[in-house]
């Protein structure tokens, strides 16, 4: 029993400590990256060429005052980016990172991360709401709506792959892709895949719900310190893992790529680590390149062309698979 | 453990199903809602369950309760009194809520039969299952998709009624309002709109 509990806090830590490294990084890369592209250095003050900038970072965040507004539903405003940052960390215990190297192998995965998804948006409309002012009430609304909207084509998206996979097991689906990686037959629902991931995160160019020119900041306007921290750490994570997930179903997971002497050589871990680099480099990118569209161009993309195109991709790819008998197993 | 943690979570969503109609403000019943939710799906993840829960939490709390609290958030808030309300509901929501229970006990003493020792506690050994392992997700899409697929296919029918008439309620043709249409935007070209003005 005690052994077994052991076990648990041990294996969670040996997750939770490198993600909250690689969030920490992922918002150098982001200013790095940023800065390149609009030919300025970026932070370069703190440590070697900027490196301890986080830290840095993180600490002033740490040791800043929290404010609560007087109008503001306590309970639930101090309740809200706590429940954004589990949920953010819930996801990681069913990614496998290489053959094997998984939290929890369980034969739902897939379905697991599409409802801590799901859920996510509470943690966004409880900050909105319990604020008490406008800004982020519009911005908890504008998210939610959002959120909920591209949840639909990500879930069709989801089911397409998983009946070319043939499992809901995210270890089955990768190794699935073993002779050819999904993003070649399926290349649409990749690109749609990713532009969903970009909206259901709330990034640019679907950075609705923090419009700085109309809405401050959107939902965590009345946050500071450790609350704006741990929504600030909640949605980098959360864009770690969709570009997790978009690996893990369309990229081959912890494959080489190609099965050949040189390439297999390199463990799992890092391929999966280099492929999902490759995507936050994407968000990274989209950010910068960009314009925010406007709200109800954002709608009638998710429901009038990604609800469409992803449920006839999926008739397609269902009637592909029975007519050449392709089914797997 | 399991056990344990089945109780727990049984209590948690009976005291949260209680707050629901107790507490005073509405988006905090909404969110106590949420609570019982997942916490019912908990019990059934502890009764080795993985695609039904799931499926409740992605349907129920990812999209249903969400639109709720929406529109819940939305109304202007009122603190109503309740000694008042609670005496004058009581005769029909006690006759409401005896005859639910009578007919939930009724059901399910007629059609699950309880082990003798003691409930929760499956003490019998399922011989078929040790040799040819069907998972959870398996065995229901093998009943749905052969056996029920009448039901399935009506369950679909009913849903899709449901949405046209969703929409034929809320679709509303204005001759007067000015729709934007995309692809007549971008089709626009410069011989199209510029010309010269004669007289």
């Amino acid at each position: 029993m005690l052994y077994h509990l052991g076990f648990i806090i041990v294996s969670l830590l040996i997750i939770v400590i490198p993600l909250l490294i690689s969030v920490a990084y992922f918002t150098l890369v982001e200013r790095k990256f940023m800065g390149s592209m609009q030919r300025r250095r970026g932070p370069n003050v703190v440590g070697f060429m900027g490196l301890l900038q986080p830290l840095a970072d993180g600490l002033k965040l740490f040791a800043k005052e929290t404010i609560l507004p007087s109008n503001a539903n306590i309970v639930l405003f101090v309740l809200a980016p706590i429940i954004t940052f589990v949920l953010s960390l819930m996801g990681w215990i069913v990614i496998p990172f290489g053959e094997g190297a998984v939290v929890s192998d369980i034969n739902v995965g897939i379905l697991y991360l599409f409802a801590i998804s799901s859920l996510s948006v509470y943690g966004i409309i409880t900050a909105g709401w319990s604020s008490n002012s406008k800004y982020p009430f519009l911005g908890a609304l504008r998210s939610a709506a959002q959120m909920v909207s591209y949840e639909v084509s990500i879930g069709f998206i989801i089911v397409t792959v998983v009946i070319c996979a043939g499992s809901f097991n995210l270890s089955t689906i990768v190794l699935a892709q073993s002779k050819i990686w999904f993003i070649i037959p399926l290349f649409p629902m990749f690109i749609m895949f990713f532009i969903s991931a970009l909206a259901e995160t709330n990034r640019h160019p679907f950075d609705l719900p923090e419009a700085e020119a109309e809405l401050v900041s959107g939902y965590n306007v009345e946050y500071s310190a450790m609350g704006f921290a741990l929504f600030f750490l909640g949605e980098y994570a959360n864009m770690l893992i969709m570009s997790g997930m978009t690996t893990i179903l369309f990229l081959g997971g912890w494959l080489p790529l190609f099965d050949i002497m040189p390439l297999n050589l390199i463990p799992g871990p890092v391929w999966f680590s280099i492929k999902l680099s490759i995507f936050v480099i994407a968000f990274i990118w989209a950010r910068a390149a960009l314009p925010r569209y406007r709200y109800d161009q954002l709608m009638s993309l998710g429901w009038k062309a990604f609800l469409p195109l992803s449920l006839g991709w999926l008739l397609f790819t269902v009637a592909c698979l029975i007519s050449f008998n392709w089914l797997p197993e | 453990m399991p056990n344990y943690l089945f109780y727990i979570f049984a209590g948690i969503s009976i005291i949260a199903a209680l707050m629901v109609i107790t507490v005073v403000n509405p988006v905090h019943s909404v969110l106590f809602l949420v609570l019982v939710f997942l916490s019912s799906a908990g019990m059934l993840f502890v009764l080795q369950l993985e695609f039904i829960p799931l499926t409740f939490i992605i349907v129920y709390v990812g999209a249903i309760a969400i639109l709720f609290l929406f529109v819940v958030m939305m109304l202007d808030i009122k603190v109503t009194s309740k000694s008042n309300d609670f005496f004058k509901y009581i005769p029909v929501g006690g006759l409401v809520g005896s005859l639910f229970i009578f007919e939930i006990f009724n059901t399910l003493s007629k059609s699950f039969v309880i082990p003798k020792s003691t409930m929760l506690v499956d003490n019998f050994v399922s011989w078929v299952s040790t040799v040819d392992k069907v998972t959870n997700l398996e065995a229901l899409g093998q009943l749905l998709y052969t056996y029920y697929f009448i039901y399935f296919l009506i369950a679909g029918i009913i849903l899709l009624v449901a949405m046209v008439g969703a929409i034929v309620l809320t679709l509303q043709f204005n001759k007067t309002v000015k729709n934007q249409l995309i692809f007549r935007q971008l089709s626009r070209s410069a011989d199209s709109a510029v010309f010269l003005a004669r007289n």
